[in-house]
C-alpha cells in the first residue's frame, strides 16, 4: 500500500508489511519541540484477532509508518509500542475487534542507565548520546561551553535533558535550547533563535472566504490560543546575584524584552523594571554558565501569540520548522493583509491524521511567535514602537 | 522519563587525589555509585563546605583537607554535578582565608620541616593563633602572634620558642624562666639532682659538690706529722694516705655540667 487516493500511507511491523488496507486504518503522528519524543497511533480492525494473537500490540513491538501526501517526502519515522487498548481489555479472550496502538519513538528503547563523563561542550557530549539513536538527520547546534560533563547513572534522555537546561551558544541570542525528535526521524538540539531564523517550509494563507477554492496551502482555521500570561510572567522577568571572591555582591536582571524586542517588532508585554524572580549564588561563576540559567527562565515566555491551524496534510510541517502564515480580511479597499496576525511562525507542535473511514488525512499544527511585527508608529503603552 | 532528584545530594566518595593547584582545599573524589565508571582523570573536584555556624573571615579559616584514599561525604549542589563540597567537621577554609596565609604564619617556626601541599591541616582563629598538624610528617604545634611557639617535630624534638615568661608553680613549688630579665628561679624546699658531671659555662667553670669535699676533710683530720718529740696525734704510719693524694679529689668536685644555655 504505497499510495493509496493520493497519500502514501505505509505501516510496518519488525520490517513486515501490514496488510491492512487503509481505509481500515487510522493514523496518528504527532511531535513538539516540547517532548523529547514523537509519538504515534493508529487504530485497526482487527477482525478476527490475528494481530492481537501474534502479539503485535505489545509493548516494546517496533513499527515503521510512513504518511504523507504522494507528492512530498513523507514523515516517516520508528517506533516502539508504548501502550494499547489491548491493555485496557478485562475479558480474558476478548481479542478481536478495534485496537489502538500508541507508540513512542524508537530511541526509547534504547535508553540505559550510564555512568560516564565527558569532557568538552554539550553539543559534542549530545552528539555522542545519540550517536546510536538511528536517526535520519542529527540537528545539534554548536554550544559554546566547554566543561568536564556527568553522566551519572542516567538514561541518554535524562542527560540530553539535563544538557538542554545548560545548554548557551553564542549565535543563540540569549534564547533556550529545546531538544526533541521530530515526526521525520530527525533529532533536534537547537536555540529557539536558530528555530525561528529557519527559512519557512510552507506559505499558508488564510482567507475568510473560500471562493478560490482550497489548495494544499490553504489554511482551513486557525484559532487564538492565549498565552498563560499569569503562570509564565514570573520567569519574564528575571535577576541573578552572586558574590565575587572578594566579597562583593553583584547582579544581573534582564527581562523578556532583551530576547524578544527587535528591529521594531515587539512582545505584547511593557517593560518591568523591577526583576520577580530571582536567584543567588556563593560565589561567581563562569558566565556561559550564567547565561544558560538566564535563558533557561524565559524559556516558556517566548510563545507569545499562538494559534492552531488546522491545513491540508503537510508532512514537511513538522515541529521545529517554520511557516509563514498571510491572513487576508476585507476593508473599504478591497482585500488587505492582516499586519497583525501574518507572519512567520514556529511550529511548537504538529499533528498529521489519516482517518480511513472518511479517507481524510489533516495536519494541525500549534504555530507561535515571540513578537508581532506592528506597523510603524503603533503606539502601545505609551511607546512609539518602530520608530 | 525525566529525571527527577531532589537537590543538594549526600553521597559518599573515595578521595582519590588532594594535589589542588589553587591550594584552597580541594580534592578530587569518586562519588558513589554514581561515577563508579567514569576515569580518574574525568572526577570532580569538591571544595570544603564554605559554611559555618562559627563562620569564616578573611581573619579565620581552617584548612583540614582529608587524607587521599579515605573516604568522605560530599554534597552535590545542581543536577549538573558543576558544585560539589566536602563536608569535615566544624568550620571550613574558604577561598577567603586561604592556606598560602597559613603557611605564611607557621614561617616563624625554625624547627618545622618543609611542608607540602595539602599538609599541615590548620586552623586560624581571629587573635591569630594558629594550631597546625602536619599528618604526613608527623610534626604539630601551636603559633602564637606573639611569635611565641612551641613545636614538635618531626624526630620528636619538643620547641618551647620565643617566650617571654615561663612559669610553672603549684602549692609548695615555683618555676619561673623570664626572658626579659634573663632569670630562671626555683622556689621550693629541696632540690634534688641526680647526675655524675656538673658543669657550667661550657666546662669553664665548675660545680662544688660537698661529698667528694667532705671525705678530704675527713683525710685531713686523720692526718699526722712526726714531729721531735714524736708523732702528733694521730699516729703517723707509712701506709697513710699523704695529702698529695687527695689533690685529685678535688676534680671530683668538679660535677655534671649545668651549662648555662
Amino acid at each position: 500500500m504505497a499510495e493509496y487516493i493520493g497519500y502514501q500511507i505505509e505501516v510496518e511491523m519488525e520490517g513486515v508489511e501490514f496488510t491492512i488496507h487503509p481505509s481500515e486504518l487510522e493514523i496518528t503522528l504527532r511531535d513538539s519541540i516540547h517532548s523529547f519524543y514523537s509519538s504515534a497511533a493508529f487504530s485497526v480492525q482487527d477482525v478476527s484477532g490475528i494481530f492481537t494473537e501474534h502479539g503485535a500490540f505489545k509493548n516494546g513491538v517496533p513499527y515503521r509508518i510512513k504518511l504523507g501526501r504522494a507528492n512530498q517526502e513523507p514523515a516517516y519515522n520508528s517506533y516502539v509500542v508504548s501502550h494499547s487498548s489491548i491493555d485496557d481489555v478485562a475479558t480474558p479472550g476478548f481479542v478481536s475487534g478495534e485496537v489502538t496502538a500508541n507508540m513512542v519513538h524508537q530511541f526509547l528503547s534504547l535508553q540505559g542507565k550510564e555512568s560516564s563523563a565527558f569532557d568538552g561542550e554539550i553539543s559534542g557530549f549530545v552528539e555522542q548520546l545519540v550517536a546510536d539513536g538511528d536517526f535520519e538527520e542529527l540537528l545539534i547546534e554548536p554550544t559554546s561551553y566547554s566543561r568536564i560533563w556527568y553522566r551519572p547513572l542516567w538514561s541518554q534522555e535524562e542527560t540530553i535533558r539535563m544538557l538542554c537546561r545548560k545548554a548557551y551558544s553564542t549565535n543563540s541570542e540569549g534564547t533556550p535550547f529545546y531538544c526533541f525528535t521530530d515526526s521525520k526521524n530527525r533529532f533536534h538540539f537547537e536555540s529557539y533563535e536558530t528555530l525561528f531564523e529557519k527559512s519557512p517550509v510552507k506559505d499558508y494563507v488564510f482567507r475568510p472566504e473560500s471562493e478560490e477554492g482550497y489548495s494544499n496551502n490553504t489554511v482551513y482555521t486557525m484559532l487564538p490560543v492565549s498565552p498563560k500570561y499569569s503562570s509564565s510572567w514570573d520567569s519574564w522577568h528575571h535577576a541573578q546575584y552572586w558574590m565575587t571572591p572578594e566579597g562583593e555582591i553583584q547582579e544581573d536582571v534582564r527581562t523578556l524584552l532583551d530576547i524578544t524586542s527587535a528591529e521594531g517588532n515587539v512582545p505584547f508585554l511593557g517593560q518591568a523594571e523591577l526583576p520577580t524572580s530571582y536567584e543567588f549564588e556563593w560565589t561567581e561563576k563562569e558566565e556561559p554558565d550564567r547565561e544558560s540559567r538566564i535563558a533557561q527562565n524565559f524559556k516558556n515566555g517566548l510563545f507569545l501569540d499562538k494559534y492552531i491551524i488546522r491545513v491540508p496534510l503537510d508532512s514537511e510541517a513538522v515541529a521545529g520548522e517554520t511557516v509563514n502564515i498571510t491572513t487576508l480580511y476585507y476593508s473599504e479597499n478591497g482585500r488587505e493583509t492582516s499586519p497583525a496576525t501574518s507572519g512567520k511562525y514556529l511550529i511548537e507542535s504538529s499533528k498529521h491524521e489519516w482517518v480511513g473511514k472518511r479517507q481524510t488525512a489533516y495536519s494541525e499544527l500549534l504555530v507561535s511567535r515571540p513578537r508581532i511585527a506592528y506597523p510603524s508608529g503603533y503606539l502601545i503603552g505609551g511607546r512609539t514602537f518602530g520608530a | 522519563m525525566e529525571h527527577k532528584q531532589e537537590y543538594p545530594l549526600y553521597r559518599p566518595a573515595k578521595v582519590i587525589d588532594v594535589a589542588d593547584e589553587d591550594e584552597t582545599g580541594k580534592i578530587q573524589v569518586r562519588i558513589i555509585p554514581e561515577l563508579k565508571e567514569v576515569p580518574d582523570d574525568l572526577l570532580p573536584w569538591a571544595s570544603p563546605r564554605k559554611q559555618s555556624t562559627t563562620g569564616i573571615s578573611e581573619e579565620i579559616g581552617r584548612h583540614n583537607v582529608p587524607d587521599q584514599d579515605s573516604v568522605v561525604i560530599v554534597v552535590i549542589y545542581n543536577e549538573s554535578w558543576s558544585t560539589i563540597d566536602y563536608l569535615e567537621d566544624g568550620m571550613s577554609i574558604s577561598e577567603i582565608y586561604p592556606y598560602a596565609k597559613g603557611i605564611e604564619d607557621l614561617g616563624n617556626i625554625e624547627e618545622k620541616e618543609d611542608f607540602e601541599y595539602p599538609q599541615p591541616r590548620f586552623e586560624r582563629t581571629k587573635d591569630g593563633v594558629v594550631k597546625a598538624h602536619d599528618t604526613e610528617q608527623g610534626q604539630l604545634g601551636l603559633y602564637h602572634p606573639s611569635g611565641l611557639y612551641v613545636w614538635i617535630n618531626p624526630a620528636g624534638e619538643l620547641f618551647v620558642r620565643k617566650f617571654t615568661r615561663v612559669l610553672v608553680s603549684g602549692e609548695n613549688v615555683e618555676f619561673e624562666m623570664n626572658d626579659e630579665d634573663g632569670l630562671v628561679r626555683i622556689k621550693t624546699e629541696t632540690v634534688e639532682v641526680e647526675a655524675d658531671t656538673y658543669q657550667v659555662n661550657d666546662g669553664s667553670d665548675s660545680v662544688v659538690l660537698f661529698s667528694p669535699l667532705e671525705e678530704i676533710i675527713e683525710k685531713l683530720l686523720e692526718h699526722t706529722h712526726t714531729a721531735p718529740s714524736g708523732p702528733t696525734s694521730p699516729a703517723h704510719e707509712s701506709n697513710q694516705t699523704p695529702l698529695s693524694t687527695l689533690k685529685p679529689n678535688l676534680r671530683d668536685m668538679e660535677s655534671k655540667t649545668i651549662t648555662s644555655d
